[in-house]
């Protein structure tokens, strides 16, 4: 299989190199981020090697998020992409992205033997469209929920009617939801209008995410959602900034454009 | 020459119609498509297949009876396929009119002299079911993941807000695996600090022998704590490895 469709996205300077975001790493911690590599080690017979990579750029002292961001990440977008291309069949993205989920459980059970619920976020509740094939994206979303101190469920993309009746039936402050391809947009902006209506938190959040809407950014306020984020790791920070929003709206008394009757 | 070529060649030689039968008999269905890219004729040797309305696409552009995302596929088909270039072997999604997709992996080769088209498909709806049925286990078992997460999340809470110290301790080695908030209290450490280190320490020597008998005995003893904070009744729970200690 040839994958030669991803860009190298790291350059080498004198031995050392930087990623994406500025983090200077060392030339072989580079070559252990080779998303071609990493790639092919995901759909190799050998069930130990991609952990065994991502368990190297651990030890080489990587943050968990970059491993997340700048080798997962544009890892599944290239299966995705050799699978647009028929270059990997179906079984081989099922299984490539199999493993790299057991990676994400891995790096999430790091973190979150270290955090605890954060005063300050709340309850989320995660969910894939209906009929939307592969759940890594949101995996690592709910991972990086988790490791901002939010409590965490992750729903299953099986039906509209479970979600809207999960959330009907308990508190959340966030409801996020994500979607793949452009095709399930009128989907999704039925079912915001449904969990508005039949949520428990008359002041819930909702937020929607994946390639449909990183596409697109004006298709979120299509769907009548609250907000979206770039990427995996900044989806809690914005869902902290909703839920503070209306928590703050909730605790001042003198809300603006009302004023206190005397 | 190639052997692939040598088969196009005399494939090139035979009327389209004859070379869609041929394919079909190998394959699961064949599609002829002239060099406008519309359908001629639909070949097909499974008559559940020839049901399923395939005689439809006959007189409509290939690329219009499949379904959006897979449209640029039907175009790669056709393109390398003119090109003479050994196109690969492409899925599409045939939009069916009971709205279940007809999964139909393609090859194509140009045969004839004016330039028309032989798709050999085969049919992949027993492929896909069972990759359904795949990504459906899948999804159960991460199902199962979080709900486990969370009964892991509500448990590690328990501990950590606990007032009894607790440390975890492995009964062969005696290396604490896990302590809670108040065991680093005690100890004067960050909890994370105390894990890896071998118990008992930080206890009055006279009380440390009682503490070792702690593996068989069930009755909990009075160990003391070195320096000022005195008494502490440890209990060990050796089925789940456990040191608490109560105030």
């Amino acid at each position: 299989m040839e994958l030669d469709l991803i860009p190298r996205l790291l350059a080498h300077a004198r031995g050392q190199a930087s990623l994406p975001d500025g983090t200077v790493v060392t030339a072989d911690v580079l070559a252990l981020m080779d998303v071609n590599r990493f790639v092919q080690a995901c759909l190799s017979h050998d069930e130990e090697r991609c952990p065994a990579i991502v368990n190297d750029l651990i030890e080489a002292g990587l943050p968990l998020e970059r491993i997340c961001l700048d080798l997962l990440a544009p890892a599944a977008r290239a299966l995705g992409k050799g699978w647009e291309e028929d270059e990997v069949d179906f079984l081989e993205v099922t299984l490539g992205l199999g493993r790299m989920q057991r990676v994400v459980r891995d790096l999430g059970r790091r973190v979150a033997a270290e955090t605890l619920l954060s005063p300050d976020a709340g309850q989320a509740f995660l969910c894939a469209m209906p009929d939307e094939q592969h759940s890594l994206g949101l995996a690592m979303v709910a991972e990086f929920f988790v490791a901002d101190g939010w409590g965490v469920t992750v729903g299953h993309p099986i039906g509209n009617s479970d979600v809207v009746k999960e959330i009907a039936a308990h508190w959340y402050d966030v409801v996020g939801l994500s979607a793949g391809v452009v095709e399930r947009v009128p989907k999704i902006r039925e079912l915001v209008a449904s969990i508005r209506k039949a949520s428990l938190n008359a002041d819930l959040s909702i937020m929607v995410g994946g390639r449909a809407f990183n596409d697109n950014p004006a298709l979120v306020q299509r769907v009548g959602a609250d907000a979206s984020a770039p990427d995996a790791a900044q989806g809690p920070m914005v869902a902290r900034t909703l839920v503070q929003a209306r928590r703050a709206a909730l605790d001042d008394p003198f809300p603006p454009f009302a004023t206190p009757a005397l | 020459m190639t052997p692939a070529h040598g088969v196009e060649g005399s494939l090139a030689d035979l009327e389209p119609l004859l070379a869609a039968d041929l394919v079909a008999n190998t394959g699961d269905l064949a599609v002829i498509v002239d060099r406008t890219g519309v359908v001629r004729a639909v070949v097909a040797t499974d008559p559940e297949l020839r049901e399923a309305g395939i005689e439809r696409w006959v007189g409509q552009h290939w690329a219009q009876t499949v379904t959006n995302e897979t449209r640029g596929k039907v175009e790669a088909l056709l393109r390398d396929a003119a090109s003479k270039s050994s196109g690969r072997r492409r899925q599409v999604n045939h939009l069916m009119p009971g709205g279940n997709d007809l999964p139909v992996s393609y090859t194509v080769m140009r045969v004839g002299r004016d330039g028309a088209f032989v798709a050999a498909g085969r049919d992949m709806r027993t492929v896909s079911a069972l990759q359904q049925r795949l990504v459906e286990a899948q999804q159960a078992m991460e199902r199962d993941y979080w709900r486990l997460r969370h009964v892991e999340t509500r448990y590690r809470l328990l501990f950590q807000l606990a007032a009894e110290t607790i440390l975890v301790v492995d009964s062969t080695t005696m290396k604490v695996m896990d302590a809670n908030a108040a065991a680093g209290k005690l100890f004067g450490e960050a909890p994370e600090k105390l894990t890896g280190r071998t118990f008992p320490f930080g206890i009055a020597p006279d009380d440390l022998r009682s503490v070792g008998q702690q593996h068989a005995a069930a009755d909990p003893i009075l160990a003391h704590r070195v320096g000022p904070a005195g008494g502490r009744r440890w209990r060990a729970e050796p089925d789940c490895r456990t040191a608490g200690a109560i105030a």
